[in-house]
């Protein structure tokens, strides 16, 4: 292989792809909860603020280029007009990837395009991108037909460039602006040196200015990957492009927090304030003023660097607006699990492999084109190479990468799924007392159930009849609510907990009372049921109710209805009880009952919202 | 020790079928690839199928071979690869193993017969070393890798006895079962990337040699007058 560099550069790209992928499979088989740190008081992390919010930042560089191209004329940008509409291409693709990830029932991702709601920011951001995505792959087409049979397809699409590629200019410019927007609707969430009215102003300029530092470093690393002379003219240029934007972009965001008398917050000395200052500094700050110096825009090492600070410097940007900053106001700590982290960088790899490979194989760059095609040429007649492990021959140029890449990729895969967690951690709930009252009122409100406890308990014979529908209690408890054990109904629920009773049934000696000494390994399944000993324990009479016959509760809706429907309907056959309405919904969901009145006479403010409950 | 049972038992066990699915699946794609490839530049496109699955099948009952020069080698290797494959996929106790993982059984060898073919395995496989080691040609040809997968087998399956007769066992039996999990599990791992991809293979093994004979005649003489290198040595 004669560029080593290349190689493990991609071989690095595969492996870290080949992790994204395991992931992959036990996100989309497990769930969110246990592939991420997310929670419900965050929701947005890692994924929001890197792959989409990141994600759309990154590919400014596709509509600054065309404008600066196509628009303004600058004719000597020309040659990274085209890589940087691929990167764009390729960077709202990986959006769109990863939205997947990120959303719950990603199955519904299409419903933007029937269900309409205007008046939802997320709406407005839904169809631009499915639009500007459509206008990118059609900039991009061209460039992948010239080398297929469909001529005339790229020959139209070709005459149709110029209009393409002005609509791309503008809807990416209400796409940028339109995720500032999004943040506009949460005011007490984004911390205030984040929050602005000005948001999808600041999320536009800052844009513009990513696009730029998004050109420089990508032309920069594709030049020392495939080891050609940097194009320093061109680099030179845009960097002093971006010493202008960026100083721009410093000054609106002062004089935006300035008007807003918020200035005093950045030097607080709090932890928003430590990450809005390294973010404004390595966005911002210091490239504008390294590249406003003639001497270091003629350093390809410096650009290099610099590009990558101000890159680092905005995704920061992105990530502190739509999750970190947000922390402050949840006050709920989040740190991205590494299986976050996997898959942000396994969409990355991947996006940079397909980018590598279109213009290793496609005109984005004629001149680089010719020259990867006399290597690859070179490569062609090169001697066979044998694998030194297998004994099979490797094949020469791409036949060999293609073994070396998916061994890679295959590893780092099985790895990943062996490493990734597959269960959420059980969580271990002290015992105590029944929480329960007289009347107790469920659910999620502002319309509650008020449920009779008392009466229900009497009529079903007093203290003896909790496990009618409780079934298992906590140590020490009776009538345990469902609450305390089943914390997230739709996960695998296990209370054994496995010291507490090594510690009770005096310590190792006592490992034979459950697993039995002729079992050669000691686990769970093997071992004695637990119903042995705690008989007593499980109580279950309703048979609404089935313990242990399955890996998942019901929720928490369907375990009350199928609890009380069932008797209720019989009730209301009785003569005896004559309450004929009984099996209807209005029994409990009905307001203005007795039941209601008792209740709020005892806790007055608890029919306003933030009440006792 | 704990540890390395607790590692051998569950995240090893994971990552040995991990690794072996997914190789697999490469290796059947990369393979698929280039038989794709070697038809469509063979001269001849004319392939005998009934032909090549009845020498498949000749390969795999090798009793034409009984009449040649290695008789006892090609009892040996039949009858460890009969061991090889029957063992470790119907022996009891592994399909209960299975079945309280993933909740599938299938039905199982008498203890016996298990008993048997581990035993008629290992000779097996003893008879292949001593013919690794004492004929001349193949000492020759063999590499560390040989030794290395015939020392995995035969551990594996000494190890796999004691697992299954712990009053014979003359090693601590966790000590013993660790050497069997590890043994198995390396096996698995390295199957799909060393010689053992035979097992995945076999049934392309076949193609890919009639497609060599299909190839045009003198066909690397026209390749090298293209390239500008006629009469050089390949």
């Amino acid at each position: 292989m004669e560029n080593r560099r290349l190689f493990l550069f991609k071989g690095f790209m595969w492996v870290l792809a080949g992790l994204a992928a395991a992931v992959a499979v036990l996100r989309f088989a497990l769930g969110l909860g246990v592939s991420t740190a997310l929670s419900d008081t965050t929701p947005w992390g890692l994924w929001i603020g890197f792959d989409v919010m990141g994600g759309v930042a990154l590919a400014a560089g596709g509509f600054v280029m065309a404008a600066v191209v196509h628009v303004f004329h600058q004719e000597r940008y020309h040659a990274a007009a085209r890589p940087a509409i691929l990167t764009a291409f390729l960077g709202y693709g990986a959006v769109a990837v990863g939205l997947l990830f990120d959303l719950g029932l990603p199955w519904n991702i299409w419903h933007p395009i029937i269900f309409w709601n205007p008046r939802s920011p997320l709406f407005e951001v839904a169809w631009c991108v499915m639009l500007y995505l459509t206008v990118l792959a059609l900039e991009i087409a061209p460039v992948i037909l010239v080398k297929t049979p469909f001529q005339k397809l790229h020959g139209l699409l070709s005459r149709l460039a110029l209009p393409i590629m002005i609509l791309g200019i503008m809807l990416s410019t209400l796409h940028q602006s339109s995720l500032g927007s999004l943040l506009l609707i949460m005011p007490f969430r984004v911390h205030p040196l984040w929050y602005s009215h000005l948001l999808p102003e600041l999320f536009f300029v800052s844009a513009i200015c990513l696009g730029l530092s998004m050109v420089m470093l990508e032309s920069s690393v594709t030049s020392w990957l495939y080891k050609r002379e940097p194009e320093m003219e061109m680099l030179s240029g845009l960097a002093r492009l971006a010493s202008f934007a960026l100083a721009f972009y410093f000054l609106f965001k002062m004089v935006d927090l300035a008007i807003q008398h918020k200035l005093g917050l950045i030097f607080d000395g709090s932890w928003p304030s430590s990450l809005f200052i390294i973010e404004m500094l390595l966005s911002a700050v210091i490239p504008a003023v390294l590249f406003a110096i003639p001497a270091v825009r003629r350093s390809s090492k410096a650009l290099w660097f610099l590009a990558a600070c101000s890159v680092g410097g905005f995704v920061l940007d992105r990530i502190n607006a739509s999750g970190l900053s947000q922390v402050w106001a949840t006050r709920n700590f989040y740190f991205p699990a590494w299986t976050e982290f996997a898959i942000s960088l396994g969409i990355v790899s991947a996006c940079v492999l397909v980018f590598l490979f279109i213009e290793e194989h496609f005109p984005v760059d004629p001149h680089a084109l010719e020259q990867t095609e006399a290597e690859r040429k070179k490569q062609e007649s090169a001697l066979p190479a044998f694998a030194p492990f297998a004994q099979v021959w490797l094949g020469e140029g791409w036949r060999k990468s293609a073994r070396v890449y998916s061994f890679l990729f295959v590893l780092a895969m099985a790895f990943g799924l062996t490493v990734a967690p597959k269960t959420e951690p059980v969580l271990q709930m002290p015992a105590k007392r029944a929480v329960g009252a007289d009347i107790l009122r469920m659910g999620p409100g502002p319309r509650y159930v008020y449920f009779d406890h008392k009466k229900h308990q009497d009529e079903a014979g007093g203290d003896k009849s909790c496990c009618i529908c409780h079934h298992l209690h906590q140590k020490g408890d009776v009538g345990t609510p469902c609450v305390v054990c089943h914390q997230k109904m739709f996960l695998p629920t296990n209370i054994f907990n496995h010291e507490a009773h090594v510690a009770a049934l005096n310590g190792k000696a006592s490992c034979a009372l459950c697993h039995g000494e002729a079992e050669p390994v000691k686990v769970a399944p093997l071992a004695k049921k637990c119903s042995e000993c705690h008989e007593k324990d499980f109580m279950a009479q309703n048979p609404a109710v089935k313990v242990f016959d399955s890996k998942w509760a019901p929720s928490y809706k369907d375990a009350m209805h199928k609890m009380c429907i069932p008797c209720h309907e019989e009730k209301a056959k009785d003569p005896k009880v004559n309450q004929p309405n009984l099996g209807r919904c209005g029994a409990c969901h009905d307001s203005g009952t007795a039941t209601e009145k008792a209740y709020l006479a005892k806790f007055p403010d608890s029919s306003k919202p933030g009440g006792v409950k | 020790m704990n540890t390395a049972f607790y590692l051998a038992r569950g995240p090893f066990l994971y990552l040995a079928f991990a690794v072996l699915i997914l190789g697999a699946l490469r290796q059947w794609g990369l393979t698929i690839a280039e038989v794709i490839r070697a038809y469509r530049v063979a001269g001849d496109q004319k392939i005998p199928w009934q032909w090549m699955f009845k020498k498949s099948l000749g390969w795999i009952v090798p009793v034409n071979a009984l009449r040649g020069a290695r008789v006892l080698f090609t009892i040996a290797s039949a009858v460890f690869h009969v061991g090889m494959l029957l063992v470790p996929l119907f022996l009891a106790g592994h399909i209960a193993l299975v079945k309280k993982g993933i909740g599938l059984a299938w039905p199982a060898l008498p203890a016996a017969a298990a008993d048997g073919l581990t035993i008629a395995a290992l000779a097996g496989l003893g008879v292949i070393l001593l013919y690794r080691l004492l004929d001349k040609a193949a000492r020759f040809l063999s590499t560390a890798q040989d030794y290395a997968l015939l020392a995995l087998c035969i551990v594996a399956f000494v190890s796999g006895y004691f697992v299954a007769h712990p009053a014979q066992n003359p090693l601590p039996f966790n000590l013993m079962y660790l050497f069997h999990l590890l043994s198995a599990e390396l096996i698995l791992i390295v199957l799909p990337f060393s010689k053992l991809c035979h097992a995945l293979l076999f049934p392309s093994t076949r193609i890919v040699w009639e497609l060599g004979w299909h190839f045009v005649p003198g066909g690397g003489d026209k390749v090298r007058v293209a390239l500008g290198k006629a009469g050089e040595p390949v």
